[in-house]
């Protein structure tokens, strides 16, 4: 057999190899350009008390994860347990950013699931939403001490990805 | 949109109050039918409709039809001149939704692509190019947004690999193309080549 009538085969090879690494991949995953860079500066009127002004430096100090929410969003249901109990034994700093919301709706939504946030700022027409690069609620960013973002989760957290990929992070940072 | 993506926007969950439906009619043109005793009495035939009737339904909704085609266009916008307003419309159909992925700012309904279609208004008003505005936006959102993707290492094999393997076959098929002729001249050459092979 010469040489040649390999081609097909090579050709074969290498179209499976590369369709079968697509495999497995989330095709919604967009990797966030801010992460590796320090947040956005900003400013936000707090969520229980409006006239208080919560700002990227009085959050500076601690690691912490902001968690984007709102209280129209079933999915944020999903993750809000696993979150209020993870700060809750103190794993992580938690600030809530909620997105196009009400504040009686978060109010209401917060009293009947309960707050684990330490933090809330609010964002009502979304405008800051779209400086963070959000598109879709849940989003939670990990953020360290310094004000950088080190990682974005698109969608609902569940306790392995907690464990896999927030928590190492935060452990690195003091 | 999936409704199962777990990752919403605000106004995916909105449902219209569903109207109680009103009593099922047989004929599309008369309620006469309706107004007959149902059972036992044998089913009343449906009148056909006159020609006039039909012509002038047809005609209310051309019209109708026609009087709907400016609402495609979506949010109209105060542009200043027309020129603004072109580039408005280009910038959106190169600008990705990323709620909804394979749709442009322009084909999407989602709240944040209208959101971030007012961000392109604002932008092009404030005298911004078209440049600054997508770099405006995939410092927010990635690369990912832009419908053209930039010519660097990372997307060669998107640019140029579709040529490549059109050069490939190109070549594949000169070379074929030439052994067959020099073949032609040595047939014999050929088919004992071909007995080899198997």
């Amino acid at each position: 057999m010469k040489p040649r009538a390999l081609i097909p085969l090579v050709v074969f090879v290498a179209i499976g190899f590369f369709l079968y690494s697509g495999i497995g991949k989330d095709p919604r995953y967009v990797p966030s350009p801010l992460v590796g860079k320090p947040m956005p500066e900003f400013s936000a009127p707090a969520l229980h008390d409006p006239t208080r002004i919560v700002s990227k430096t009085s959050l500076l100090g601690t690691p912490y994860l902001l968690n984007v929410f709102g209280s129209w969003c079933p999915s944020c249901r999903v993750e809000h347990p696993i979150l209020a109990e993870y700060a809750r034994r103190g794993a992580f700093k938690l600030v809530g950013f909620n997105w196009k919301d009400e504040k009686a709706d978060a109010e209401r939504w917060l009293q009947q699931f309960g707050d684990p946030y330490a933090e809330i700022f609010t964002d009502l027409d979304g405008r800051l939403g779209i400086d963070f690069g959000v598109y879709g609620a849940p989003e939670t960013f990990v953020i360290g001490a310094d004000g950088m973002v080190l990682h974005k989760h698109v969608g609902p957290l569940d306790a392995q990805t907690i464990e896999k990929e927030i928590l190492p992070l935060l452990a690195g940072k003091p | 949109m999936r409704a199962e993506t777990g990752h919403g926007t605000r106004g995916t969950g909105h449902e219209k109050i569903s109207q109680p439906a009103p009593p099922r009619r047989r004929c599309h043109f008369s309620d006469e039918a309706s107004t007959l005793p149902a059972f036992p009495a044998p089913r009343a035939p449906c009148p056909v409709p006159r020609f006039s009737t039909l012509l002038r339904s047809l005609i209310i909704a051309f019209a109708l039809a026609v009087a709907a085609l400016p609402a495609l266009a979506i949010d109209p916008m105060p542009f200043a001149d027309r020129a603004q307003e072109v580039r408005y419309q280009n910038l959106l159909r190169e600008l990705r939704c990323l709620q909804c992925q394979n749709q442009t700012l322009a084909d999407s309904d989602a709240d944040i692509a209208r959101q971030l279609r007012n961000e392109v208004f604002r932008m092009i008003g404030e005298g911004k190019s078209d440049d600054e505005i997508k770099d405006f936006m995939t410092a927010r959102y990635g690369e990912f947004v832009l419908y053209r993707p930039k010519v660097e290492s990372g997307t060669w094999l998107l640019w140029f690999g579709p040529f490549v393997i059109l050069a490939g076959g190109a070549l594949a098929l000169v070379l074929h193309l030439r052994k067959r002729r020099t073949g032609a001249t040595a047939p014999a050459a050929t088919a004992a080549r071909d007995e080899e092979d198997w």
